[in-house]
């Protein structure tokens, strides 16, 4: 028995930790400049900067980020990248450099280039001399952004007059150009070099954040995302919480009835009900409730579809419960009724099975009467599966709140995370994808466990098996 | 019986949806000259049929054709019809002339067909299914057979070749990887590709010298499953898709099925471990059949009984997982005209039920036979 909890335990946090790598990564990929996002931030969206000039931005914003340090334990990259190509922070630059040291194989030729083209902007910055510093940006900017070198060559032509004042410049960068064209990586120098880059990472310091509980910063609106998931949570644990339990009052004494009743006609149509009933989309209900059936003129005058921003202000539950529950009726139904089919059959299935069993031929036998029969023997075998049942079913159940929250306007978890998905908040995003993900695998386990502790039965088949 | 009915009217128009509902006219005839627009159209872009200059246009409603058969449905999903703008319910009066033009399930915001665009919805949703199970089904049969099969304790290899195959395998992903990223127009890079290839045969052609050692096959594939298991679908699906700067219908396939081969795959797992230790299996082995035979002709056959029921059920879900993604429009192209599409537009026009009644009608009816179908199948395996 313990063997075997440690050892589901320790594969379910293997599988945690390869989760979360996998997700940092994703983090990492996702389409968006974080560091141009809180920028735009803080600018009030307007945030422009030269290429040349935004490495210095981005390395001030990266060390204020954590972000000025390689991203995993090791790397293994070929022979020709340096050891220090992660300080190189704006992401065109990165690309750039990058096609441009897998084209010339030599770092200290495109860093010199580069070198060069900076301090060539940062002169024309300083001397402002109108139409001709301007020309020079835009051709720089221009220079700056591609890794072909026959556009950077074009670029560089203009006339005399206009290059006459940086013509020094200009003709290091040209014969930086031909050194450039005439440079090609060897054979060998593609060979893999793997590195370590020790504990100072960007995925330790993130990992070792979480675990303190710090999940990140919302790089949309600059709040931490704990404190964003903690207005959120409550309503999706009402809404979830509030369907689980409406589908089991159903589903109860509806499954037990309908494996106690003889078989019949009727139960076969009752069984198809159910089945269509799970069947039924909870997403098209829910829309068909809200916009056509909940409309003031057919009487559903206490839904109202805005009325959630007035109750989240006034507080929680117990501020106004009749009003709350009435807002949740909606939802909670949606929710609830496919759950409530499933369960249903799933109850008449475990019920009826138990009854076949041996020791309830026994009891019989013994002339046990009915009720005692069903509640004293049957129910307390059939009902151990059912609730270790529920543990299985959350992740199915929060992927449907989703867009049961969008639907109604609900601003719990789901809604969180689509409202972070339009806006490309993705740290919110992916570290919401990890606390599902744990709570999810948390989850599964302890129902595991559940099981086994409960059940004598599957403990000694899992024993025997193992002999 | 039923059921076979309804999928073989489903699949008919998932197939030939586009010939029921078009624009384009069957036969027409046109200053004089007959033509077959529906079918014509391969052949236009190919060059070898020249259409007048009126057919170039997008209105084809318009055209003055001398004689003309319609589809059953004049309208493509995308014809916007501008003299039904905004939201036409099928009961109410239409702009349309004649009865045959009708909009039978109303128009959009923008004027176009709904019933065509519910009729494209069947292909979207069966091939968007279909192919994303049978990739699913792939590689859920071969991960979860080779864990099922193998185990933990069975794949055995000498010492060497096993550190051998682990560098190999990092060696052939860095490989891979700096040829993408040169394009594959790096010659040295591709020498090295092929050296490494090179390297890969030799390594399985050498002889099985020294200890041995079991690969732990079982414990790395179910590692990967319970990882990926552990995230919700939809969570899953949407944390995937911002990876995809301009997604397509063939990446939203890929990932459902990225999604979707865990389940096929635990099952598989589950059926050939508990068949590769009977006796007949064992007897082949002694007769000396491969390996792979004997997954192939042996255990698969008894196993797919079961895997048919998850086909079912995983095909229900990525129909689901189809319409969440049109519903809350993302992830797919834009543009794209779907059962998810249609409904979305319901949330903004509340009073549209004709948007919302149809396509979620053709949903839960895919989904409801799905489902009855598992439930068949389950009731003949068991």
């Amino acid at each position: 028995m313990l063997t075997y909890l440690l050892k589901r335990i320790s594969t379910l946090l293997l599988s945690l930790w390869i989760i979360s790598v996998c997700l940092f990564f994703l983090q990492k990929n996702a389409t968006v400049d974080v560091v141009m996002l809180q920028s735009k931030a803080r600018s009030n969206g307007s945030f422009y900067v030269h290429p040349l000039a935004a490495e210095k931005v981005y390395r001030a914003e990266a060390v204020r980020l954590n972000l000025d340090r390689p991203l995993f334990y090791f790397a293994m990259k070929p022979v020709m990248f340096p050891d220090t190509f992660y300080k190189v922070q704006y992401p065109e630059a990165v690309k750039v450099q990058k096609k441009l040291l897998l084209a010339t194989g030599d770092w200290a030729l495109v860093q010199t280039y580069f070198q060069t083209l900076t301090a060539f902007y940062e002169k024309v910055a300083q001397t402002e001399n109108g139409q001709v510093s301007i020309f020079w940006k835009q051709q720089l900017q221009e220079m700056a952004n591609t890794a072909d070198l026959s556009v950077v060559k074009a670029a560089c032509q203009a006339s005399d007059e206009i290059r006459e004042p940086y013509i020094e410049e200009l003709r290091k960068i040209e014969g930086l150009l031909i050194r450039l064209s005439y440079q090609s990586p060897s054979f060998f120098s593609w060979l893999p070099f793997p590195r370590w880059n020790g504990f100072d990472n960007q995925f330790h310091l993130w990992f070792s954040k979480i675990i303190h509980g710090d999940i990140g910063i919302s790089s949309r609106d600059g709040r931490p995302v704990l404190d964003k998931l903690k207005e959120a949570i409550p309503w999706t644990l009402w809404v979830n919480g509030l369907a689980i339990l409406l589908a089991y009052m159903f589903a109860m004494p509806v499954g037990i009835l309908m494996a106690v009743l003889p078989k019949s006609r009727w139960l076969r149509w009752i069984n198809n009900f159910l089945l269509a009933l799970y069947a039924l989309p909870a997403f098209w209900v829910g829309s068909m409730l809200l916009f056509q059936a909940t409309l003031p003129e057919y009487g559903f005058s206490f839904f109202s579809i805005s009325g959630w921003s007035g109750l989240q202000r006034e507080g929680g539950f117990l501020s106004q419960p009749i009003p709350f529950l009435l807002q949740l009726s909606l939802p909670v139904f949606c929710m609830s009724y496919g759950l409530a089919a499933y369960l249903t059959s799933y109850m008449q299935s475990t019920f009826s099975k138990v009854l076949k069993e041996p020791y309830m031929l026994f009891a019989k036998t013994k002339g046990i009467s009915r009720t005692r029969l069903y509640f004293k023997h049957a129910l307390p075998n059939a009902l151990l599966p059912q609730i270790v049942f529920v543990a299985g079913i959350i992740p199915a159940l929060i992927t449907g709140s989703v867009v049961i929250e969008v639907i109604f306007n609900i601003p719990g978890m789901g809604r969180l995370f689509i409202d972070s998905m339009l806006s490309q908040d993705f740290t919110t995003v992916y570290s919401f994808v990890l606390l599902v993900s744990v709570l999810t695998a948390v989850g599964l386990i302890v129902s595991d466990i559940l099981l086994v502790v409960t059940d004598p039965r599957i403990r000694l088949s899992r024993e025997n098996r193992k002999e | 019986m039923k059921l076979k009915i309804f999928f073989l009217i489903v699949l008919f128009l998932a197939i030939f949806g586009d010939w029921i509902a078009n624009e384009k006219p069957l036969y027409c005839q046109y200053q004089g000259k007959s033509y077959f627009p529906l079918f014509e159209v391969p052949f236009v872009k190919l060059g070898w049929i020249d259409w007048p200059a009126a057919f170039q246009n997008e209105n084809w409603g318009n055209v003055p054709f001398e004689k003309v058969v319609k589809t059953l449905v004049p309208y493509s999903p995308e014809t916007i019809d501008r003299n039904n703008l905004g939201l036409k319910s099928p009961f109410a009066a239409q702009n349309t002339n004649g009865f045959r033009n009708r909009h039978w399930m109303g128009t959009d915001r923008i004027g176009r067909d709904v019933l065509a665009g519910w009729i494209r919805g069947f292909r979207l949703a069966l091939g968007i299914g279909f192919l994303s199970i049978f990739i699913a089904g792939l590689v859920g049969i071969f991960l979860g057979g080779l864990a099922g099969f193998y185990g933990n304790d069975r794949f055995n290899v000498p010492v060497y070749k096993a550190f051998g195959l682990f560098f190999w395998i990092i060696g052939f992903v860095y490989w891979m990887y700096l040829g993408l990223e040169t394009n594959g127009n790096n010659l040295s890079v591709l020498i090295w590709l092929a050296i490494w290839v090179f390297i890969g045969a030799l390594i399985y052609i050498l002889p099985a010298l020294g200890k041995s050692t079991s690969l732990p096959i079982d414990l790395i594939i179910s590692l990967i499953i319970q990882a990926i298991d552990a995230i919700p679908a939809l969570f899953f699906l949407l944390a995937l898709l911002p990876l995809i700067k301009n997604p397509t219908l063939f990446h939203v396939i890929i990932l459902i099925a990225f999604i979707r081969w865990t389940g096929i795959a635990r099952l598989v797992r589950a059926e050939f471990l508990s068949i590769r230790d009977l006796e007949y299996i064992q007897a082949a082995k002694l007769l000396g059949i491969k390996n792979f035979l004997i997954c192939w002709r042996h255990i698969l056959p008894n196993a797919m009984g079961s895997v048919w029921i998850t086909f079912a059920y995983s095909f229900a879900g990525a129909i689901l997982l189809e319409a969440y993604l049109g519903y809350l429009g993302i992830g797919m192209p834009a543009g794209t005209i779907s059962w998810g599409s249609q409904m979305q537009q319901v949330r903004e026009n509340p009073s549209a039920w004709w948007l919302a009644v149809f396509p979620g009608l053709a949903i839960f009816l895919i989904l409801f036979s799905l489902q009855k179908m598992g439930e068949k199948l389950e009731s003949k395996v068991s």
